[in-house]
């Protein structure tokens, strides 16, 4: 087999190469933490009543530490419960796990601008933690085609001031 | 990368989308502040033309449900290709009549587009089966009302309230305010084809009139000599189909005798640009970013 | 797959002078009756990818909000439906069983064996493809009583008409059978010449079948086993992530069974244009047997950011993936070098001159050429996707249609146009009409492309999402990275008109040619010269496709039997959903 010796260097570099982007997203995993969504939400055995599922709680937002929160979302043809009709209210400097389900069709889950983004696959639920630190408003997309209303689906997250947040628990 | 991350948000945002509305005939929820000119009932609520898109349910009458103490609305009923109707759309009742809203499917509300001042205000929050919300009118008019996740389907509803009350009014022709400063947030194009101005019409009628002109008299000239190439071509070789000679080379080089040394540097570069821009998007465009997902 | 026999037998080449038996004249008088196979496949091909323009333009001028008159914001998914559909499984299926027919029987010198099996094979494409197709369109039209707005990617539970699954089904099968077809020609050229190398075009054709067989078992259990029984009631309900995985286990190689005809084309015809030849047919073989290897192992890239996988799983997947960019790296340096060699065999020179003495002109060089450089374009977006968490960046997001119109739709389709070029006139014996046309045609559609799919790429940077009718919200709002958004979607709506002009040029010179006379000089050649360092010197393992194949299988089932049987522990059937329609 002749191979030209160029031929035989760039199959080395490319070799090197290839090694060097998967070490960049085992750095992104490991450095910044950064975790894939998995299977750790849980399952619901009946997709349509995810609320009937110890995996999943009545949507809203949960205070669950000092500085932690638990936000369930249903993301449903065509909003986000909550999200749509009134937005997901966390406080600023928080750890807030999201968990989003539907009891639908397949949706996503994007906050615009942000790295949060995730399927929303009926009887699976979607476990993302983020850190919110400064206020601010963030728009969440639903980036999956979900039927004929899907781009209307959108909601939106607001990140206020610590001492602004009151009556959050357990909110529908 | 937010909405208005840290700025004076809620105003920013609210002004945007009134801008917006405002801004683009072909948004679904344009014209929600405009009347449509027409003698239409509801002032064409139910129609093509407003936001929405037409009602599949409704055909045109009001149930007369007048001389009722208490009417019933499903909220969710079969329609709009899906459940995704009010049933009935629309009805007219007697002042003080109350009127139940009984959701029959998952994720809809009630949304009031426009109603009499001081009337009933619309129930906001989405609701699922079983749900009921019921409200007595006593202030006459006409309430026009939508589903919010669903008015892109035609889910709308009305109530006329009284019995003198018109469902058909002369309603004004949308004014000026339709107008876009420009300074739509979203960056979104407007329309470049809405046919509002004369000048774009005209423009575009003369490039669309004098590009077809040039193109017809190019197609038949081409039709013109690909007739008579066709034919010269043919009777050339008399019939037979022969392939190209294969093209002579300058030179013939054999494996050893040629160095890719250009493909070399073609390959060096190419892998360059591949490992910045790797560079850039993981570390400054994914890793810059905030918030991320940790867990 | 019964004819594969390896090649272990002793060294007895025949000196057979393959450039003589291939001149025996053009491909449509050697062979009438596969040069009229292809005929039919390539006409599907490029009438479906018409259509598929036509599609794409309303696409982006609705989505961008240029005009919104051709169709309303519902129907748009049903668009996008036809869109998805005729690329997946009409233009590219059609377009790879036809090249492969030429390939088979140009490289084999022989004509396909059971024509009947031809002739069935082919019925069953254009049967399932009808069904599929009518029954997408039925959302456009009120006389079609079927509906199937599920994009081409039918995620449970939105449920199209039991038709459309059906129609799919066909089309995989029909596929199987094309792929029978090469395998018992190739099995009665093994008889006939016993421990000859494999010639080099039929051995690609082969390899891809072989990793289509693996594949596309995923999407034939998806749709026979599950949706066809779900979507006519027989079974109520179907577990949408288990689907969806499957899908996705055929939904990354199927985009190789796209990719490789345009690798073919590179390594077969494309050094031919340029005046030269292949520089090395053995690293050709070793490329298409790492495809068939690591194609398959790769499927849940897609689903980086699905719930209910885990981490590991996915971890796995990225590796695969990005090794797999080994055989597209070395392809890259084999064919510019190839090109290389053609441009110094023309009389170029210089370290980056001899670009300039390449064919420009020939609409079949620039076309391949140019689709090969978009191909290196799109090799950055298709790593970004691939980079695991990187995902969380782009995904569902405008840029993952920025990517595949770089890759099938610039590598397959415009390498598909340019062979037109080449192809139509040998299988026609009719002369190329309005070459002026098709002179500039695969630049207009370098330049339209450039503008969409760089506007896209950034689109999806600052979020708007995908397979979307009117990206514009109350709450939400997009800021550009680099550049507004305002002008990305005035550049997407540009390069989707010149996108389309390109397409309507190409298929002037096609119909045009066809509709000519027979006869005359062609303007095309269709002999293959030798590569420069031929087979002889390759060793011998690389024809013993058994292995490879069983190396695939395990491969495989490293990747997927613990994810898979996750999903199915809790029952095949569960958690599960009932029909929705859209
Ligand atoms: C005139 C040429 C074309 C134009 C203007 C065009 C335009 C578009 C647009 C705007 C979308 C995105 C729609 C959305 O996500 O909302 C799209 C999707 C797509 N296009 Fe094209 N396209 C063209 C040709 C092609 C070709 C030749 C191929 C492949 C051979 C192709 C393959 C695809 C695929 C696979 C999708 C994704 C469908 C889905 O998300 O379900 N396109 N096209
Ligand atoms: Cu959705
Ligand atoms: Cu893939």
């Amino acid at each position: 087999m002749e191979v030209h010796r160029y031929e035989k260097i760039w199959i080395g570099i490319s070799l090197l190469v290839i090694v060097g982007w998967i070490a960049t997203v085992v750095f992104g995993a490991v450095g910044p933490g950064i975790a894939m969504v998995d299977d750790s939400g849980g399952q619901i055995a009946d997709p349509s009543n995810p609320t009937e599922s110890d995996a999943f709680r009545d949507p809203g937002v949960y205070q669950v530490g000092e500085n932690e929160y638990e936000v369930y979302v249903l993301a449903r043809q065509f909003a986000f419960q909550p999200g749509t009709s009134e937005p997901i209210r966390v406080p600023a400097n928080s750890t807030v796990t999201f968990y989003v389900t539907s009891p639908d069709v397949t949706h996503g889950f994007e906050v615009v601008g942000t790295n949060v983004n995730t399927m929303v696959i009926p009887g699976q639920v979607a476990e993302l933690t983020v850190e919110f630190d400064d206020p601010g408003r963030y728009g969440i997309v639903c980036n999956e085609y979900c039927g004929s209303a899907h781009h209307t689906m959108e909601g939106t997250i607001e990140v206020v001031e610590q001492d602004e947040v009151n009556g959050t628990e357990g909110d529908t | 990368m937010s909405v208005d991350s840290g700025g004076p948000a809620p105003d920013g945002v609210s002004r945007r989308s009134v801008l917006r509305r405002g801004a683009a005939a072909s948004v679904a929820l344009a014209g929600l502040g405009t009347g449509v000119a027409s003698a239409q009932p509801y002032g064409g609520w139910f129609t093509d033309d407003a936001p929405g898109g037409a009602t599949s349910n409704y055909d045109g009458t009001t149930v007369d449900r007048t001389c009722e103490d208490s009417i019933t609305i499903t909220v969710g009923a079969d329609g709009n290709d899906g459940s995704f109707a009010y049933d009935p759309p629309a009805v007219r009742i007697d002042p003080g009549t109350e009127v139940v809203f009984d959701w029959a499917s998952d994720t809809h509300n009630l949304v009031l587009k426009d109603g009499p001042d001081g009337g009933w205000s619309g129930y906001d929050e989405i609701q699922d089966a079983g749900f009921e919300h019921s409200h007595t009118f006593e202030t006459e008019g006409v309430y026009k009302y939508y589903c919010e996740p669903h008015l892109t389907l035609g889910m709308k509803g009305a109530v006329a309230v009284g019995s003198d009350v018109p469902t058909v009014t002369p309603t004004p022709a949308p004014s000026g305010d339709g107008e876009s400063d420009g300074d739509d947030g979203g960056g979104l194009v407007g329309p470049f084809f809405d046919g509002s101005s004369p000048i774009v019409s005209a423009t575009l009628g003369f490039l669309t009139v004098s590009v077809g002109a040039v193109f017809a008299g190019e197609l038949l000239g081409a039709l013109d000599e690909w007739r008579a190439e066709a034919r010269a071509a043919i009777e050339e070789t008399d019939g037979e189909v022969v392939e190209a000679p294969e093209t002579e080379s300058a030179r013939e080089l054999d494996h050893d005798s040629f160095v890719p040394r250009g493909t070399w540097t073609l390959v060096l570069v190419y892998l360059l640009i591949l490992a910045t821009m790797w560079v850039f998007t993981y570390f400054v465009e994914f890793l810059g970013r905030e918030p991320t997902v940790i867990g | 797959m019964s004819g594969v026999v390896d090649a272990t037998e002793t060294e007895t080449r025949t000196d057979r002078d393959r450039d003589e038996s291939l001149a025996t004249g053009v491909f449509l008088e050697a062979y009438p009756r596969e040069a009229k196979v292809v005929r039919i496949c390539f006409g599907v091909a490029l009438a479906a990818l018409g259509l598929i323009g036509v599609f794409g333009l309303v696409q982006a001028l609705h989505r961008t909000g240029f005009y919104r008159g051709f169709v309303s914001s519902a129907d748009y998914y049903t668009v996008l439906s036809a869109h998805g559909v005729l690329v997946a499984f009409v233009f590219t299926t059609f377009f790879v069983a036809g090249l492969f027919t030429w390939a088979v029987t140009l490289s084999l010198d022989r004509p396909l064996p059971h024509p009947r099996l031809t002739w069935t094979w082919l019925g069953m494409l254009s049967l399932g493809t009808v069904m599929a197709v009518s029954a997408v369109l039925g959302g456009l039209l009120d006389f079609v009583p079927m509906e199937a707005d599920v994009l081409f990617t039918f995620y449970v539970p939105l449920e199209a008409h039991p038709v459309f699954y059906v129609g799919a089904a066909l089309v995989i099968v029909g596929s199987w059978l094309a792929g029978a077809s090469y395998f018992l020609a190739y099995r009665e050229w093994r008889e006939d010449n016993p421990g000859e190398r494999i010639p080099l075009q039929t051995f690609m054709v082969l390899t891809t079948f072989l990793m289509w067989y693996l594949s596309s078992v995923g999407v034939a259990v998806e749709v026979v086993v599950f949706l066809i029984p779900w979507s006519l009631g027989i079974v109520p309900q179907v577990d949408p992530l288990l689907t969806r995985s499957l899908f996705w286990y055929f939904g990354h190689p199927v985009v190789y069974f796209w990719l490789l005809p345009a690798y073919l084309l590179w390594y077969t015809v494309l050094p031919k244009l340029a005046g030269g030849r292949l520089l090395s047919d053995p690293l050709a073989r070793v490329v298409f047997v790492l495809f068939l290897l690591l194609s398959t192992p790769t499927g849940f890239h897609h689903q980086y950011l699905d719930p209910g996988i885990a981490e590991g799983f996915k971890f796995v997947a990225m590796t695969n993936t990005m090794f797999l960019l080994l055989p597209s790296l070395l392809t890259a340096f084999t064919v510019v070098a190839s090109m290389g060699h053609g441009a110094r065999q023309r009389g170029g020179s210089g370290r980056l001159g001899w670009l300039r003495a390449l064919p420009w002109d020939d609409p079949a060089f620039s076309g391949l050429a140019l689709a090969g450089l978009m191909f290196a374009a799109g090799g950055f977006s298709g790593m970004v996707n691939a980079g695991m968490n990187l995902n969380y960046l782009v995904h569902n997001t405008l840029w993952l249609p920025g990517h595949f119109h770089l890759t099938v739709g610039t590598a397959t389709a415009l390498s598909a146009m340019a062979i037109a070029y080449w192809l139509v006139p040998q299988l026609t014996g009719k002369r190329l009409r309005f070459h002026g046309l098709a002179v500039v045609q695969p630049y207009l559609w370098f330049v339209g492309m450039t503008l969409m799919s760089n506007a896209m790429h950034r689109g999806g940077l600052a979020g708007l999402p995908r397979r979307t009718a009117e990206p514009q919200y109350d709450q939400v709002s997009f800021e550009g990275v680099v550049g507004t958004v305002g002008e990305m979607q005035l550049q997407i709506a540009v390069g989707a008109v010149l996108l389309f002009v390109s397409l309507a040029l190409f298929l002037t010179v096609i119909v045009g040619t066809w509709l000519g006379p027979r006869g005359g000089q062609l303007r095309v050649n269709g002999d293959i010269p030798e590569p420069l360092s031929g087979p002889e010197s390759a060793p011998r393992v690389l024809d013993n496709l058994r292995l490879w194949f069983a190396i695939a299988v395990v491969l495989v089932v490293l990747a997927y039997a613990l994810p898979l049987w996750d999903m199915v522990a809790d029952g095949v059937f569960q958690p599960g959903t009932p029909p929705l329609s859209p």
